[in-house]
């Protein structure tokens, strides 16, 4: 194996199914998420190939994942995949192990992350993917100083449902 | 910040302090302030706490409420431009690489000496030229063109219009032509050929005439592609079909089909596996159900819901009647999704029924408990101490593969026995084998990483399956076999560890032959 090939080995398998899943979360349906994640690696063994220098590799993803995924959406014709993430939120609850506590209080942050922005609701998403504020803007295509505004508004909004 | 030690941080400030967003001075002077405020130092705690929150909620919820993804990862797409079969590769892919080579050579030989042998005047790049300049001057925009490349298929209009897009397969065939430098919008053309050809640093052209067709092939040692051809009618040097040879061995092929006169309407994308679903008049008589059946059967397949999910699919004289349970809001909605276009389906979802029948009465799989010693894992883990994937989980992963899909073709079998699929429509009878043979391929790749992982712990073991009569008992033998495998690894660890090892080798060996049969039958 090429040192390339390598690298592009193990970024796939530490990152396939975060793509994935980010992707879904973009609106793209289970089947094409898989073959777009795959695409997503395709572009990143060929940028590599050609001799590429990718600065941070999982931001670089990302931003591939999600504009990707934009192109197909915006190809596609059909509705975005689910009923979305408030259909989606009804049928999730932390596991059976957790307790009762910490079973209200992610009901709690669920109900109030359903009040978020979709652009809030993104930035806390790859900020939970580990994913700096520069690239966070990188990855949406909006500034730095738009990425703070969202998630210290997001925060603020959450952190007042602990109170009521 | 700069005046952060006299002021109070604001909650942003206070974020960005958590997520390091801050430059080295201002971290500083916050971390001074914190240090001499104490109320500053709760609103910290706070803001650190509704954090963690987030996280939980992401990992715990979010994430765990997205569904998998539906099929097995399998190989990954890229490495199909970097090298073969990575197994193969490291034990005879450089002989066969090399024999490959040297008869390429010796075709090229021949070729080249029947090319100087036949008074052809043209040279490619005059032939492509003129090519180009009659799909300019006349493009046929009507015509339909095939994309093939391993088991994808696409049928699709010759020039795509960009917003008629895509389908399951799509993304891959256009990732497979991109990266040979081939255009998506109109790939089967002189004029994409072209644009390739030059692209091109060196290349070699060589042209013949094979009744009443000129075919170019250009073989080049740059680039994704190690040579590629296209077929032009002699009369009007319209393109009718290409082949692109990918440096990793992979063949894409691209070949103008009929337009079919059933179609919806051209320029429309296809349905789902449009070659195969297109069946004979008496067979779309509702009475019968069948062809409905299968298409219900495939739709559920190409979601990955027929893989071990509790969903159940019964012909009724009034309709097809899908049904399941326990499944989560998304899946139900997807696999609503999935049968919404086949007439005459029901779709009932029980909130938690608990049994599971997917398709055909199995018996529950038998999980070895999680924490029982296992010997043979261990000196599987042991062999490959300095690898950087765990050799057993690589093994764990692949045998649940091969019995998930040995599950899946045994009631794709007991579904269709032999009667009820003669008894089907050609097409039909095509799709269902086609999903039987999706199952065996990814078997197939499974049960080579099990032998890979295993070759050097296992004694040798000879034998070959006898094939049964047709594909519908080889799925029942190769359950058995599967499940055979998977017990002996997972037995608990009492009794000799070589008896075991042995026995293992037999129920691989066996395993590994009747799927090596099974695409035969099919």
């Amino acid at each position: 194996m090429t040192a390339i090939e390598e690298q592009v080995t193990s970024a796939f398998e530490e990152m396939r199914d975060d793509v994935y899943r980010y992707l879904l979360t973009l609106g793209l349906p289970p089947p094409q998420a898989q073959d777009v994640t795959q695409e997503v690696f395709l572009r990143l063994y060929l940028a590599l190939q050609k001799g590429d220098l990718i600065q941070n590799r999982r931001g670089w993803i990302f931003r591939v994942a999600h504009n990707l995924g934009l192109d197909w959406r915006a190809k596609e014709r059909t509705q975005p995949f689910g009923p979305d993430m408030e259909a989606l939120l009804r049928d999730a609850r932390p596991g059976a192990d957790a307790s009762l506590i910490e079973r209200e209080r992610m009901k709690q942050v669920g109900d109030a992350w359903k009040t978020l922005s979709a652009q809030q609701r993104q930035c806390l998403y790859l900020r939970a993917e580990g994913l700096k504020y520069r690239e966070i803007g990188e990855v949406l295509g909006i500034s730095i100083s738009t990425v703070r505004e969202f998630l210290t508004r997001a925060i603020a909004k959450l952190q007042r449902t602990a109170y009521e | 910040m700069s005046n952060a030690t006299s002021q109070h941080p604001d909650e942003a400030t206070l974020l960005r302090f958590l997520d390091q967003d801050l430059s080295a001075d201002e971290i500083r002077d916050i971390a001074e302030h914190l240090a001499g405020c104490g109320a500053c130092r709760g609103e910290l705690a706070a803001v650190r706490e509704t954090l963690g929150e987030v996280g939980r909620f992401h990992e715990t919820v979010i994430k765990a409420a997205l569904p998998g993804p539906p099929r097995a990862w399998g190989r990954p797409l890229w490495s199909a431009l970097a090298n073969p079969e990575p197994a193969e590769r490291r034990l005879i892919g450089f002989p066969i690489k090399r024999a490959l080579a040297l008869a390429a050579a010796i075709v090229v030989a021949v070729v080249v000496v029947r090319w100087m042998e036949r008074p052809i005047p043209v040279s490619a790049a005059e032939l492509l030229g003129k090519a180009e300049v009659q799909e300019r001057a006349a493009p046929n925009v009507s015509r339909r063109i095939r994309i093939r490349w391993k088991s994808h298929s696409w049928t699709r209009p010759g020039r795509l219009d960009a917003s008629l897009l895509p389908e399951t397969d799509a993304p891959l065939l256009r990732a497979m032509l991109g990266s040979a430098g081939f255009d998506w919008e109109d790939p089967l053309s002189a004029g994409a050929f072209s644009r390739w050809r030059k692209g091109l640093p060196e290349w070699h052209d060589d042209v013949r005439n094979e009744g009443g067709s000129y075919v170019v092939n250009t073989s080049t040692p740059a680039g994704a592609l190690s040579e590629a051809s296209l077929t032009l009618r002699a009369g009007d040097l319209h393109a009718v079909s290409a082949t692109l040879k990918y440096r990793s061995l992979e063949i894409l092929e691209m070949m103008e089909v009929p337009v079919d006169a059933n179609e919806v309407a051209v320029g429309q994308p296809h349905p789902p596996v449009p070659e195969l679903i297109l069946r004979t008049p008496e067979a779309t008589v509702p009475t019968t159900g069948a062809a409905e059946e299968v298409q219900v059967i495939v739709a559920l397949h190409r979601i990955g819901a027929d893989l071990g999910e509790p969903v159940d699919v019964l012909r009724t004289p009034e309709g097809i009647q899908v049904s399941g349970s326990g499944l989560n809001a998304v899946r139900q909605e997807q696999i609503r999704a999935a049968v919404a276009d086949i007439p005459g389906v029901r779709v009932a979802f029980e909130a938690n029924s608990g049994h599971r029948l997917n398709g055909a009465e199995l018996p529950p799989r038998t999980a070895a408990p999680a924490d029982a010693a296992n010997p043979l894992l261990d000196e599987l883990r042991a062999a490959a101490a300095n690898a950087a994937a765990d050799p057993a989980d690589a093994l764990i992963d692949a045998t649940d593969r091969a019995v998930q899909r040995s599950y899946a073709l045994a009631a794709l079998a007991r579904r269709f026995p032999q009667l009820v699929e003669s008894a089907l429509a050609t097409g039909d009878r095509a799709v269902v084998r086609h999903t039987a043979l999706d199952h065996v391929e990814a078997l197939s790749t499974a049960v080579s990483q099990m032998t890979t992982l295993l070759a050097a712990l296992l004694p040798p073991s000879s034998g070959s399956a006898v094939a049964a009569a047709h594909w519908q008992q080889t799925a029942e033998d190769i359950l058995v076999a599967a499940q055979g495998v998977d017990q002996e690894l997972n037995a608990s660890s009492h009794g000799d560890l070589d008896g075991r090892k042995a026995r293992l080798a037999t129920a691989l060996t066996r395993l590994r032959s009747l799927v090596k049969v099974a695409p035969s039958q099919l």
